[in-house]
């Protein structure tokens, strides 16, 4: 065959699957060999298991009940969304070898892969025993627990990878078919019924089924067990039915995209530890993110500087805005109150920009503030503000109050990081009842004169008591709230322990 | 300074009240109050429990109810009079009867125009919007006039001033006069961490979520007077006892009248009680009546006549006249049997001369409560006569009573630590636990076998609320078929509500609440028995048409009473129980009265008062029978002077200690209810000095006493025991001389009895008789007979199976295969569904699997694939679209594949036992198959090995437990003491097959079969062999 013709007729193809059994542990951080027994739930039920937890009894389909039993695992629940990024993730790694990558992520068990097409690059790796080591060895690196399946479609290399023991250095259809022959009919996971059925009518193995079409044709088994699982064995064997003429009407292998973001760097042709000069190369690189933005309709809330020296020394600052920016001008400053707060312990080389995740300005709204309180410059100097203070303070300093439903007045407001959501419902117990402006910390001992109440002066009660009664804590509480004036006109809210008798002042009313 | 309590939510307003009616009651009398109102929203379904204490503790009890409207206004009815009572009951009734189970739907109008009478107190005035209270106060003013008041809640909230102003302003302009009226959810307030619980079960979230939807504090409780007194002002104090003043009702007032329509014009009810009784003497005693039974029948008539109870009789007669009209078998039970005229009034079947009759028993005088006759139906045709109930009566005069389901262990830690936030794991655990003998569980000792601490407060705190919460009312369920009939409508005596399931009605009170109150049930009760005796003598009677009925049963069989000696009842009414058949070759019944006996005495009565023993002992003459008095020998001579029936204890206390009918009932009561609230000490003196004073040792009468005890809350009644002896009879007959009819009967009325399906036929197959499979071609829906040849070539009646047995098998498609099959067998899969037309893929596939097709398509697998290939039947396409056959090329099933699948789509196989495949493996093959145990010597070593069919743990044995298993040549008894069951629980619990390693307890005391047991001492769990099995039959290729 000359050069032309083998242009001409495409390569047969071959699918090498990277099936990951404990993906849904990886997503949570965890290998599969800890030392402590996890197990991953869903529905309270088992759907992965450590080796730890696995030698102790835990099995996948156990309750979670059952499975702290058995092994006592800390059971987590199942995160579909970190599944699915650390997929994509995998892709980026396998994109090394080949741009045709499938994910797959079977709706019935808590596996998934990847589904590698690689004829086409058999060639640039110097053959199917030289590319799989090379995988195994890219995997390998990433630490997850994988298996691999050799086949000459994408669904039979999936099915294979669950006997890795099989694993051909062959590209020979006839020996993955015989391969495939010896599976187990469970394996056909996506269709729990039909396998039912199947075992129920003595097939056990995919080679019962095969040899069935093979006697008789797909439509005996289409007939009785539908034409989706049909088709599925069709595509699973490679079976090219005439009538379909498979070939012609057959789906281009997708072409993994990789993930774009924003990177941009500037050597400086100095180096110093001067945040003033470099105020022009953050600004020069902002600008190159606008652009990037601005073109894609863009914006990020969240930038990321690395500074290094020319020893590959890092310092990596973080820089996060309320709202999200397609403007240079807000981050810059942002950026700027961080920098002069800072140090910088080495002389900086190269100042790089990265921006890992964007949102589209189209699918962002706006809050129509017709009272004006809290105007677009005002959350401009407030956001400044914050950030300068988080810059002096440090991030954890900055926190805001918000509403808790509890009866407990100390209980009844939570402190809470600035940047999280507020409760803005106000429960339902609060409206009838004054609540002080101002709640102490800790409330304030009233000493019992002989003229009565005393707290910087004499008290008055001016309501009747308000009850508050718990016994859901550790130390129950029972106290009689009251309103109470000073000689000085403030008013106090003021309760007396009715366990110790002892009188407190708890707030003030402003 | 007077009170009355009027605002006051009981358990019985479900998860809101956190006491029970009888606490409030006691806590108002120990705070002096001059009178309680239960007002329980919408209900009255506490009212009667509130009753009962308040007659015992003497102070008055208003009768009300709370209700929020759809309006939003919240108010309180209280009933002053009877009329006003029947107005609160029907109310309650629409409200409810309008809405679904468990909520109702209240409306102003119908308020205004219902509640003529009752007092109204206008509560949650202050919830409401301030412009509307006036308009709001105008209607209510309009409506109810001087019957209107303000009540007034101080809940120290802090906004007590305010609302007071509110409430008195609107209460001026109107002339609403204002009332103390403080909400009460808790009898004291200890129980607010309850209450809080029982919001926390109400909202589906952890009482720690719950914040201000629990309560503020604990205020909602009774309140000492003293603080009530610096709550609210003198006058609001006064004005509640004025409200009281006005209510001269009593719920003593309510007469309950039973329908009448049943007695002929022109004839008093008691005479139409004699001729329905002379009616049923001619049929009863066709030579007359005996003198004996003549002169109890004429007392019974005349205390019938002296309590009007003759309308309840003519009620009952009716409803078993009915069901006798239709031919479904039924049968009075209890304490009824001691009456001559529900024998002669066809109710019961017992005659005067088969037990000693005591009408003291059924009914007294001193008692004044009416009698209780329980009337067993077929099961499968009870509802035949509920409907002619509904239709005769109405469903205005007739509704169900009903029962209140009441936290028990298990519910109770599981809600209760939901409420508390525990995990759900914990409690699933904890939970699985306790098993159903757990009556008073350890909580502690099984919290900290789980690892909790149980010093943490929260842990402390989950074992003091489960204690309070068990018992605790969680809603209404409906009895399983106490009937209320009354003679106009019901709505005025009690509120009825809808039940769970459609088209039934249940009153609000259940049966304890009924028979304080006095009022008629009847309960409609099914027996699974009498479905399966009846169908037993239909199937008899089409070979031998001289057996039909009951009657023609032939009495005093001497080759019944010698199977039953040999305890081969599996089956049988009442006497196939584990403990039952280890008795019956001890006491060796032979004859009816001995059967009674029998009956009576495996039960925990005469087991804890230590009868069983010396009666046998009696029995086989180990022991001489004397009396210490000829009256005493009249009582206890036909028991060889054991005491082992509730009427002898009556009797006993009769001619012993001179207690008159009814106070010897008193004294059973006591008995029954010994341990709960009894009064039976209060006898202890009175029956010991009337022994004394009749000339008995009082060493004796202290002696008679403690056996009386020793019957406790268990003792069997005689009558009782003689109407299920009767069914024991004849089933035992039937299962003697017709076994293979017996078994179909038995099959054909399942669920039912003791025994699973799988045992059942196991059994009758050791017996001989040829049960054959489900086939299509064969086969009707019912098991039936059919004519087989033995092994020694003779015909005899066998079973074949039907397609009932089928499980997930639409029934209604199964009754017509018949009909489609009509003269023509099926040739093929096809074939049947092209006649059927109705069969679907999956109902094809059904039958495939359970092996129906065998004779016609092959083995299961091919069955299934050739069902596969039906496609659904289209009037489009020619009939004869038939799809050709194609062979499968998979192996047919193993033997164990089969097995397997038999028990998956049958519950049951006739291929070889699983312990005869499993026998040459592994632990297994060094176990001692049941038919071989007798080899063994006594006490000595034994290894046994099969499938757990039964548990049982009888309160009376100590804990011990009795497992029967099963292999391929019958069933093993297993002994499991306690300290064995709790090093081995789980196995015990869970274990489907086991082997069991002990020693053999061989008894034959002179009985013809030896009573065989294994003292288990290892239990092991072998249920994974029975998967392995089913592996092995997958990978047998």
């Amino acid at each position: 065959m000359n050069i032309l013709e083998r242009k001409k007729k495409p390569l047969p193809k071959l699918w090498l699957a990277i099936r990951f059994p404990c993906i849904s542990l990886n997503a949570l951080g965890l290998i599969g060999n800890e030392a402590e027994p996890f197990a991953v739930i869903e529905k309270h039920k088992v759907v992965c298991v450590n080796d730890k937890s696995f030698a102790e009894g835990a099995r996948v389909g156990m309750d979670r009940t059952t499975a702290q039993l058995m092994s006592a695992c800390e059971c987590k629940e199942r995160d579909k969304q970190r599944e699915a990024d650390l997929l994509q993730q995998l892709c980026a790694c396998a994109y090394d070898f080949t741009p045709y990558i499938e994910t797959c992520i079977p709706n019935q068990i808590a596996e998934a892969g990847l589904l590698l097409e690689i004829a086409g690059s058999l060639e640039l790796f110097n053959g199917l025993e030289s590319i799989t080591c090379l995988i195994r060895e890219a995997f390998d690196d990433v630490g997850y627990p994988y298996e691999l399946g050799i086949a000459h479609t994408s669904k039979s290399a999936w099915l294979l990878s669950f006997q890795p023991d099989l694993i051909l250095e062959t590209q020979a259809n006839h020996r993955f078919i015989e391969q495939l022959n010896t599976l187990p009919v469970q394996l056909l996971h996506g269709y729990p019924k039909t396998i039912e059925s199947l075992e129920k009518t003595g097939f056990v193995t995919l080679g019962d089924l095969s040899r069935q079409i093979s006697v008789q044709s797909i439509s005996t088994i289409k007939k009785r067990f539908g034409a989706d699982f049909a088709k599925e064995l069709t595509e699973i064997f490679g079976i090219d039915q005439d009538f379909q003429q498979n070939s012609l009407f057959e789906k281009p292998a997708e072409v993994f995209q990789p993930e774009e973001l924003f990177s941009s760097f500037i050597q400086l042709e100095y180096t110093t530890n001067n945040t003033e000069f470099l105020k022009w190369p953050v600004e020069v690189l902002l600008q190159r993110l606008t652009e990037f933005l601005r073109k894609r309709q863009l914006g990020c809330q969240r930038i990321e500087w690395t500074l290094s020296d020319i020893h590959k020394q890092k310092e990596i600052l973080s820089v996060y805005c309320d709202t999200p920016q397609s403007q240079w001008e807000l981050l810059y400053k942002l950026t700027m109150i961080q920098l002069e707060g800072k140090e910088l312990p080495f002389e900086v080389d190269t100042i790089m920009l990265v921006c890992p995740h964007t949102l589209s300005l189209q699918v962002q709204s706006h809050i129509l503030n017709f009272s004006g309180q809290l105007s677009q410059k005002n959350n401009e100097e407030l956001t400044i503000t914050l950030a300068k203070l988080s810059a002096l303070l440090g991030e954890r300093s900055i926190t805001k109050l918000t509403y808790r439903n509890s009866w407990l007045p100390e209980e009844a407001n939570i402190e809470i990081p600035y940047h999280a959501k507020n409760n803005v419902s106000i429960p339902p117990g609060y409206r009838k009842f004054f609540k002080p402006t101002w709640l102490l910390p800790t409330p304030s001992t009233i000493e019992i004169r002989a003229k009565g109440l005393y707290w910087h002066g004499y008290l008055n009660l001016l309501s009747s008591p308000r009850r508050i009664r718990s016994r859901w804590r550790e130390q129950p509480v029972s106290r009689d709230y009251y309103l109470a004036s000073r000689y000085d006109s403030s008013r106090l809210w003021i309760f007396k322990d009715n366990f110790s008798r002892q009188w407190y002042v708890h707030g003030v009313f402003v | 300074m007077s009170y009355a309590h009027l605002h006051t939510i009981t358990n019985f307003t479900f998860q809101y009240g956190a006491s029970h009616p009888a606490e409030y009651i006691q806590r108002a009398v120990e705070l002096g109050y001059d009178a309680i109102a239960i007002t329980d929203e919408c209900s009255l379904a506490g009212i009667v429990k509130a009753f009962v204490a308040s007659e015992e503790l003497n102070i008055k009890l208003l009768v009300g109810s709370r209700f929020t409207l759809s309006n939003g206004i919240r108010l309180i009815a209280i009933a002053p009079t009877r009329q006003a009572y029947a107005e609160l009951s029907g109310f309650i009734t629409l409200c409810r009867m309008r809405s679904e189970k468990g909520s109702y739907e209240a409306h102003f109008e119908d308020l205004r125009f219902r509640l003529q009478q009752c007092l109204i107190i206008w509560i949650g005035l202050n919830d409401i919007a301030a412009q509307l209270k006036g308009e709001i106060a105008d209607l209510l003013c309009a409506a109810f006039k001087q019957r209107l008041w303000i009540g007034i809640d101080h809940q120290l909230d802090g906004s007590e001033v305010d609302d007071f102003t509110c409430s008195a302003l609107t209460g001026y302009a109107q002339h609403i006069p204002l009332v103390a009226c403080g909400e009460a959810l808790m009898h004291v307030k200890e129980r607010k961490s309850l209450q809080d619980v029982i919001t926390a079960i109400r909202e589906g979230v952890p009482v720690t979520e719950l914040g201000t939807c629990l309560r503020l504090n604990a205020e909602a409780y009774l309140k000492p007077v003293e603080l009530l007194d610096q709550l609210y002002p003198l006058h609001m104090l006064e004005e509640s006892s004025n409200i009281a003043d006005l209510c001269t009702f009593s719920m003593n007032e309510l007469k309950y009248q039973y329908p009448q329509e049943l007695v002929p014009d022109n004839v008093s009810p008691i005479q139409h009680v004699r001729n329905l009784v002379d009616e049923g003497k001619a049929l009863r005693w066709p030579g007359g009546v005996p003198e004996s039974a003549e002169s109890i029948l004429q007392k019974e008539i005349s205390l019938i006549e002296e309590l009007h109870y003759e309308y309840y009789f003519l009620t009952v007669h009716d409803i078993v006249k009915f069901a006798r009209s239709q031919n479904i078998l039924c049968q009075g039970r209890g304490s009824a049997a001691n009456s001559i005229v529900c024998y002669c009034l066809f109710i019961t079947e017992i005659a005067p001369g088969q037990i000693t009759v005591l009408f003291e028993r059924f009914i007294s005088r001193e008692r004044d409560e009416p009698p209780d006759i329980d009337v067993d139906f077929e099961s499968q045709r009870r509802e035949e006569v509920i409907q002619y109930i509904y239709r005769k009566y109405g469903r205005e005069r007739a509704a169900i009573t009903a029962t209140v389901a009441c936290y028990r262990s298990k519910s109770a830690i599981k809600d209760l630590g939901k409420a508390l936030g525990f995990e759900l794991s914990l409690l699933d655990h904890l939970s699985k636990s306790i098993s159903y003998w757990d009556d008073e569980i350890n909580l502690g000792n099984l919290l900290e076998n789980m690892g909790l601490k149980v010093n943490s407060w929260i842990v402390k705190e989950f074992a003091s609320l489960f204690r309070e919460i068990l018992n605790f009312p969680r809603h209404l369920g409906q009895h399983t078929g106490g009937f209320v009939i009354a003679n106009d409508k019901l709505s005025n005596i009690v509120p009825l509500e809808n039940a769970a399931m459609p088209d039934r009605t249940i009153v609000q009170w259940d049966k304890e609440d009924l028979e304080s109150m006095g009022l008629l049930k009847v309960d409609i009760l099914g027996l699974g028995m009498l479905t399966a005796v009846r169908k037993t003598l239909e199937i008899i009677s089409q070979y031998e048409p001289s057996i039909t009925e009951l009657k023609d049963i032939p009495r005093e069989d001497p080759v019944t009473y010698a199977m039953m000696c040999r305890a081969d009842t599996v089956g049988v009414f009442q006497i196939e129980s584990r403990a039952q058949m280890t008795m019956l070759p001890r006491l060796k019944p032979r004859n009816f009265y001995d059967l009674i006996v029998e009956i009576a005495l495996v039960r925990p009565g005469p087991i804890l008062g230590e009868m069983v023993h010396p009666y046998l002992r009696r029995r086989e003459g180990l022991e001489p029978v004397d009396y210490p008095s000829e009256a005493i020998k009249g009582v206890l001579e036909r028991t060889l002077g054991v005491p082992i029936f509730q009427e002898q204890v009556m009797q006993l206390s009769m001619v012993a200690a001179g207690f008159s009918g009814g106070e010897a009932d008193a004294l059973r009561r006591a008995i029954t209810n010994w341990g709960k609230n009894s009064k039976l000490l209060t006898f202890k003196d009175k029956l010991i000095d009337g022994m004394v004073a009749n000339g008995y040792d009082l060493t004796f009468a202290e002696q008679t006493f403690e056996r009386v005890k020793g019957f406790g809350g268990y003792g069997f009644p005689e009558s009782h025991s003689a109407s299920f002896a009767l069914i024991s009879y004849a089933s035992s007959w039937l299962k003697c001389h017709h076994p293979a009819a017996f078994l179909c009967g038995l099959l054909n009325s399942q669920p039912l009895g003791f025994y699973a399906p799988a045992q059942l036929i196991n059994d009758a197959r050791r017996r001989g008789i040829t049960v054959l499979s489900v086939d299509i071609n064969e086969s009707d829906y019912d098991n039936k007979l059919e004519m087989t040849t033995n092994s020694r070539n003779e015909n005899h009646w066998g079973v074949r199976l039907g397609f009932r047995e089928i499980k997930g098998l639409d029934s209604e498609k199964a009754q017509l295969i018949t009909y489609w099959r009509g003269n023509t067998k099926f040739s093929s899969i096809q074939d049947l569904a092209t006649r059927s037309q109705e069969l679907t893929p999956s109902d094809l596939q059904c039958l495939a699997s359970a092996d129906v097709f065998k004779n016609v398509s092959g083995n299961r697998h091919q069955a299934r694939w050739d069902a596969a290939a039906i496609e659904p039947i289209s009037e489009l396409f020619d009939e004869n679209n038939s799809t050709a056959q194609q062979d499968l090329l998979t192996l047919p099933p193993t033997i164990e594949k089969d097995l397997m699948d038999d028990f998956r789509t049958l519950g049951h196989s006739l291929r070889p036992h699983v312990m005869s495949l499993l026998r040459e493996e592994k632990p297994f093959k060094n176990c001692t198959p049941k038919a071989d145990l007798l080899t063994l010597r006594h006490k000595g070593f034994a290894r046994v090995a099969g499938l757990v069919i039964s548990k049982q743990r009888p309160g009376t044995a100590k804990g011990t437990m009795f497992m029967t298993i099963e292999d391929e040549t019958g069933d093993v008894n297993v002994v499991i003491w306690a300290s064995t069951q709790e090093t081995f629980r789980k196995t015990v619990m869970t274990a489907k097959l086991v082997v069991i390693t002990g020693t053999i307890e061989i008894a034959d005391e002179g009985s013809e079969v030896p009573v065989v047991h294994v003292i288990a001492g290892r239990i092991e769990d072998f249920s994974h062999r029975l998967r392995e099995l089913e592996f092995k039959s997958r990978s047998f290729r």
